[in-house]
């Protein structure tokens, strides 16, 4: 190699006298060396929730967490938007949302001051198929949040008063809710897929219309329904132990709280999303002066426990789960039309969906729809190894960091109690996501398909309807934000 | 009456050890065995605030450029080859400063430590027109998603030059304007990379399940060898106490007005910003806060958010409130006054001071859990105060606050004629 430099450089022009003995200049040293190797993996033990029971039937799961003196206690009844009567889309929203205006002795401003005065940490949740109430408190404040935790299910005011003043708040947030993007998109969505009438098809925040018809006795009648013991799930994380908990519930909740029926309510089946030949229908709510397109694309997605869940979520990961998932690779780095896409997968009792989501400029959303279904085509035809590898990574690590707060926890394990699952259905799952492979991954994208899809835009009509019939998206529905 | 915590030992303190580099780069370990996981967190001390005339957005431009590869690591393999572990980063931008972090599991620690390395010492050389196109037009769907097209978002792009005079360098937006984003050149790139993103203007934290004795060494191999360079002299500009304007007035597609009121206050960590942070709480944290009650309750707003932005060369205190059907921005704007008065004069009750300690107490414990959270936490400590250990003082300071001093506070601070307004009203036909 050294004589053949000297060829060189004697040879090369404008070159200075070649000395005796020519050396090749040493190559720079690169000081900071090679990528590093990345070494086996560190085990990860997911903790197992100790369960029992209270008198009246409601399951208890306790994750012991006593590092910091701090306690998170769910509670879920079955129920949420689900058993929303057709046309009062709203009532479990704000049947719920009454639970905390007043309770036991105490009006809805005294409670308001009781709760926050013990500092603790109060949210209840509608969702579409169960209605929660979480708490976080410190350790020496678990008696007295317990306490009001047992008022508000048990013994909660529901005035005419109080139930006048939050319809009214909530009308006036559902009506701003018109105005997000993302809102409008997941509402209209929804409906689009299951139909409506069907249970799941109901926001669990209801709508304009239906919040709007919802009467003081219809709120009342969901506490009724839905907020008995059958069916109730208890799930706690923190410096508890199981008797500890158990002990502090069922003088509370336990005896006190009886069993009546579960509100579970039957599910249709869904629609058949078939496209006619001759194009991909598209259902768009006008939002003039639009800088930005929503994209809301719904697909059949496995239900809550369902086996088949674990290749779905391992392929929505690749196709839009992080950073360099297939959309944000193409969408955002390669041809910058947004800011980010998101896939994911919504698993409920009996049914799911699987939805994409992104904001894409609105002068070329007629060219990421076309790239969008593209990439819908490309993975259809399977996904590459390292690419479930990434996938299994991620689901393992997004575990790890959710058992790093006692919130995560409980909120973690919370969903799978509320299914009836065991208490070893999450590291079941964990296990079966850490065995996906590619090939179970291919059969599982296959409902990526735009023919079976529900595709929902919110965006300028004037400006983006033209450039999607040029494109082939001329089936085009308007229909106005619920 | 004071605030007294009762926190166990063991929480009130993240353990850590800290020492330099030669080349001035500052190294925080803190070690936490708990899980199996660890965090990589960088604070560059630059942000939006050191960024040049028409240049506005450009250290958050920058943010997103730093992910665009090396020669070393082209292309996506910053995030490829984290992910390929289970790893995870993210960034964010603010006026004071520019922070990096990396989450996963202990095996990409020196993965993690190598990229950062490798971007530190050799991002600039290998920056393109191509990744500033791209990533110039990322930024700009940013702006678009979170201010443009977000109901009541254009209000935020006001703020600035509501509160400060021009040339001051709070004068402008973090997220900046597109004229400037499209006016941001790949010199300028190489420029703010040579200046700024030197190893003696970052500070490494790293967290989590490690052994310090044998990632001591991996940091002097990687970043030791970075050249340090001479960092600009920084303006010291003199302390804003004023809005530039009484009032801006805005339109958005949005249904109802919404009122946004701002203070200048003390500088974060600086005497009076503890204080005000609890009146913030006190007056707009959970339904029993007074302005809840006063405008959600009274029917007045649909919702109301308080909040003291603690940034490094003063604060701002923002009420930020929306009103119901029917309720003017004014008739608004008189009753946040009116409860900002009544407590400049009256000190909080006894019970709002238990409320606020108690609130504060979880609120405290519970951002003890996140390792994430930790080692910014000793980032951000370092950047504002000197040092990473000022947890203790950081309790002390809102353990030593009293009724009186809120009261106090609140006079000082609230001034009715030191506010500024931007005010929000839906876009009509004769508005667009």
């Amino acid at each position: 190699m050294i004589t053949l430099l000297a060829l060189f450089f004697a040879c090369a022009p404008k070159a200075p006298p070649a000395p005796a003995v020519v050396e090749a200049a040493p190559a720079p040293v690169d000081l900071l060396g090679p990528r590093p190797e990345v070494g086996p993996e560190v085990p990860f033990a997911l903790p197992t929730p100790e369960a029992t029971r209270l008198s009246n039937g409601a399951g208890v799961w306790v994750v012991p967490a006593p590092a910091l003196p701090l306690v998170t206690v769910t509670l879920s009844v079955p129920g949420g938007a689900s058993v929303d009567a057709a046309g009062k889309e709203g009532t479990a929203a704000i049947g719920d949302r009454l639970l905390t205006q007043g309770a036991g002795k105490l009006d809805a401003r005294a409670f308001a001051a009781a709760v926050e005065e013990l500092g603790v940490q109060l949210d209840v949740e509608t969702g579409r198929a169960a209605s929660t109430i979480t708490m976080s408190f410190t350790k020496d404040k678990m008696g007295p949040a317990l306490d009001l935790l047992a008022d508000m299910v048990l013994r909660p005011k529901l005035t005419a008063v109080d139930f006048a003043r939050e319809k009214g708040i909530l009308v006036s947030d559902l009506r701003m809710g018109q105005d997000e993007p993302v809102a409008v998109a997941a509402k209209v969505a929804w409906v689009q897929w299951f139909g409506a009438g069907h249970p799941y098809s109901r926001s669990p925040d209801g709508t304009v219309k239906g919040m709007e018809a919802v009467t003081f006795k219809d709120a009342k009648a969901y506490h009724k329904l839905a907020w008995n013991a059958a069916g109730a799930t208890f799930t706690a994380a923190g410096a508890i132990t199981k008797d500890e908990i158990a002990t502090a519930l069922e003088s509370r909740l336990g005896k006190p709280w009886k069993a009546g029926q579960a509100a579970v309510v039957k599910l249709p089946p869904v629609p058949a999303h078939t496209a006619e030949s001759g194009g991909t229908p598209i259902v768009l709510v006008d939002k003039p002066g639009s800088s930005q397109t929503m994209f809301y694309l719904v697909f059949d997605g496995p239900a809550f426990g369902d086996p088949a869940l674990a290749p779905v979520k391992s392929g929505t990961v690749v196709l839009g789960g992080t950073f360099t998932s297939r959309l944000n690779g193409l969408l955002r780095e390669k041809k910058a039309y947004t800011y980010g896409v998101r896939a994911g997968v919504q698993a409920l009792p009996g049914a799911g969906v699987r939805t994409i989501t992104t904001r894409i400029r609105t002068d070329v959303t007629a060219e990421a729809m076309t790239d969008l279904l593209g990439e819908l085509t490309a993975i259809r035809a399977g996904v590459t190894p390292e690419e479930v590898t990434k996938a299994r990574a991620a689901y393992r690590q997004d575990l790890v960091e959710a058992m790093e707060s006692r919130s995560g926890m409980a909120g973690t394990f919370a969903p799978y109690h509320r299914a009836g699952l065991d208490v070893g259905a999450l590291a079941v799952e964990l296990g079966a996501m850490q065995a996906v492979t590619p090939e179970q991954v291919k059969p599982a994208m296959a409902a990526y398909d735009p023919a079976k899809a529900v595709i929902v835009l919110v965006g300028d009509k004037a400006v983006i309807q033209a450039p999607l019939a040029k494109a082939g998206f001329d089936k085009i529905v308007v229909v106005e934000p619920l | 009456m004071l605030l007294l915590l009762a926190l166990p030992a063991f929480a009130q303190d993240i353990p850590f050890e800290r020492y330099d580099l030669p080349n001035g780069l500052q190294v925080i370990l803190h070690e936490d065995h708990s899980l199996p996981q660890v965090v990589v967190d960088i604070w560059y001390q630059v942000g939006s605030k050191d960024e040049v005339a028409g240049r506005s957005g450009f250290a958050h431009l920058f943010e997103h450029l730093m992910f665009m590869g090396t020669d070393r690591l082209p292309g996506s393999g910053f995030d490829q080859v984290m992910e390929a572990y289970g790893g995870s980063n993210n960034a964010w931008t603010m006026e004071d400063a520019t922070n990096y972090f990396e989450v996963g599991p202990p095996n990409l620690l020196s993965t993690f430590l190598w990229m950062e390395a490798d971007r530190m010492e050799a991002l600039g050389k290998a920056m393109t027109d191509d990744k500033l196109k791209i990533q110039r037009g990322v930024v700009q769907n940013e702006r678009r998603q979170s201010y443009e097209d977000e109901p009541y978002g254009v209000a935020w792009l006001e703020v600035p030059a509501l509160l400060y005079p021009a040339g001051h360098p709070y004068a402008h937006t973090v997220i900046g304007t597109h004229e400037d984003l499209e006016a941001a050149s790949l010199q300028d790139v190489k420029d703010f990379f040579s200046t700024w993103y030197v190893p003696n203007n970052a500070s490494l934290v790293v967290a989590g399940d490690f052994d310090s004795a044998a990632v001591k060494p991996l940091i002097e191999k990687y970043f030791g060898h970075i050249a340090s360079r001479p960092l600009p002299a920084r303006p010291s500009p003199a302390v804003v106490t004023a809005p530039q304007k009484a009032r801006v007035d805005v339109t958005d597609q949005v249904q109802f007005p919404q009122v946004n009121l701002f203070w200048h206050t003390p500088a974060s960590y600086a005497q009076g910003d503890a204080e005000l942070q609890l009146v913030a709480s006190l007056l707009g944290e959970g339904e029993s806060s007074r302005l809840y009650e006063a405008l959600v309750v009274g029917g007045l707003a649909q919702e109301v958010a308080v909040l003291q932005s603690p940034t490094q060369l003063g604060s701002a205190f923002i009420v930020s409130a929306t009103a119901m059907e029917g309720v003017t921005p004014d008739r608004l704007e008189a009753a946040i006054m009116k409860e900002i008065g009544a407590l400049a004069k009256q000190p909080p009750t006894a019970p709002e001071m238990a409320r606020l300690k108690n609130q504060f107490e979880y609120g405290f414990l519970s951002g003890l859990e996140s390792l994430l959270q930790r080692a910014t936490q000793l980032n951000e400590y370092d950047a504002y105060t000197g040092s990473p250990d000022y947890l203790a003082k950081d309790l002390a300071r809102f353990r030593g606050a009293t009724a009186e001093g809120l009261a106090s506070a609140t006079a000082t601070w609230l001034k009715p004629e030191l506010v500024g307004r931007v005010v929000v009203r839906p876009e009509t036909p004769e508005t667009k």
